[in-house]
């Protein structure tokens, strides 16, 4: 009875011991590495919209 | 299931490392080709911070429906990705950035292009002056993927799709109709992306005083386009065209919905209008009338 009690300490130790290592992966994430928003720069936020004066493309065919 | 089934389930696992944890995204087309389309725009990616928020706005605007994939995609929750669809077709995807653990408001679009050999294709990217932000890497059934910076420091993604690209089609309304790089160095960019993706180019003098409109191509057809930066002292930046029948309409409602107009809808010379807004997050997209009378 005693050594069964043992046993199953001893695993569910090494049990946790693995789920801790598991956890411990990093998952890959493609956009992980990204560090800016295209879109964080001053100019778009810049007060009040930008009016007309800019010309942007666009297809063209 | 018995604590030593559990463990030797764990060292099995454990033994392959954590190559183990993969993200599996499903295909970018329902519709398998098994042909791909270099230097195609196969793909946009939208990160936010503001997944709710960026639903409702593009929803609201274009008729956009967000949906969970499928598949379990590997990392985060089930709604870390939703996939877009557009009259029933996928178009894109969302990302909560939240997710990346970025303390940093990342929020953008994300170009991305078709390469045949995505190897190859990243491995040219630091001889052509870029630099690679995510190595290639396998996003399950929708194949490999990596994210690059070119040399004047736009970020877009390459992919080289597993079951091929969606075929050419005739733009939906309220769906993606073009993509075009703004950048200070028009031609340090193209000489990137002929060295890096292969394109050719040709010059078009319909524009304004700012200079040609360039067009990249590959194989003869027209993939998209580059532009001197209208934003001046802005980074440069891979900007994504949707297809509207009416500019000023959309514009009307977008600060309603958390959004801001950046560029009023405005005459194009050469014929139609364009418009520049910005969604929730922050991330920006043109529209643009189609065909141009």
């Amino acid at each position: 009875m005693r050594n069964s009690k043992i046993r199953r300490a001893a695993g569910l130790s090494a049990l946790l011991a693995l789920c801790s290592l598991l956890a411990s992966c990093e998952p890959p994430a493609v956009y992980g590495s990204i560090g800016y928003s295209s879109y964080s720069g001053g100019g778009y936020y810049g007060g009040g919209g930008m009016g007309t004066s800019i010309r942007v493309g666009g297809r063209i065919y | 299931m018995p604590i030593r089934t559990i463990s030797t389930l764990l060292v099995a696992l454990l033994a392959v490392g954590c190559t183990a944890i993969t993200v599996n995204l499903p295909p970018i087309t329902e519709t398998p080709t098994d042909e791909r389309l270099s230097g195609k725009v196969v793909w946009h990616d939208l990160l936010t911070n503001t997944p709710e928020a960026s639903r409702r706005f593009y929803g609201e605007l274009f008729g956009w429906e967000f949906e969970q994939p499928r598949v379990f995609i590997g990392v985060g929750s089930g709604d870390s990705y939703m996939l877009i669809r557009h009259n029933g077709k996928l178009i894109g995807g969302m990302v909560d950035s939240n997710a990346l653990g970025r303390k940093e408001n990342i929020s953008q679009w994300i170009t991305t292009i078709s390469v045949p050999d995505i190897d190859a294709a990243v491995e040219r990217v630091s001889g052509a002056g870029g630099k690679v932000i995510n190595a290639p890497e396998s996003i399950g059934a929708r194949g490999r993927m990596a994210v690059v910076e070119d040399s004047t420091g736009a970020l877009f993604a390459v992919i080289q799709t597993k079951g091929g690209d969606p075929a050419d089609a005739e733009p939906m309304q309220n769906g993606w109709l073009w993509d075009e790089l703004w950048t200070g160095d028009v031609d340090g960019a193209t000489g990137f992306y002929q060295s890096v993706l292969g394109f050719q180019h040709t010059d078009h003098a319909i524009e304004n005083k700012d200079g040609n409109y360039r067009v990249l191509k590959y194989a003869d057809k027209p993939r998209a386009g580059i532009l001197k930066n209208p934003f001046e002292g802005e980074r440069p930046v891979w900007v994504n065209y949707i297809r509207v029948e009416d500019p000023s309409a959309v514009t009307a409602k977008v600060e309603g919905l958390g959004g801001r107009v950046l560029i009023e809808a405005q005459a194009r010379p050469i014929g139609g209008e364009v418009a520049f807004i910005a969604g929730p997050s922050g991330a920006g997209v043109a529209l643009q009338t189609w065909p141009l009378d």
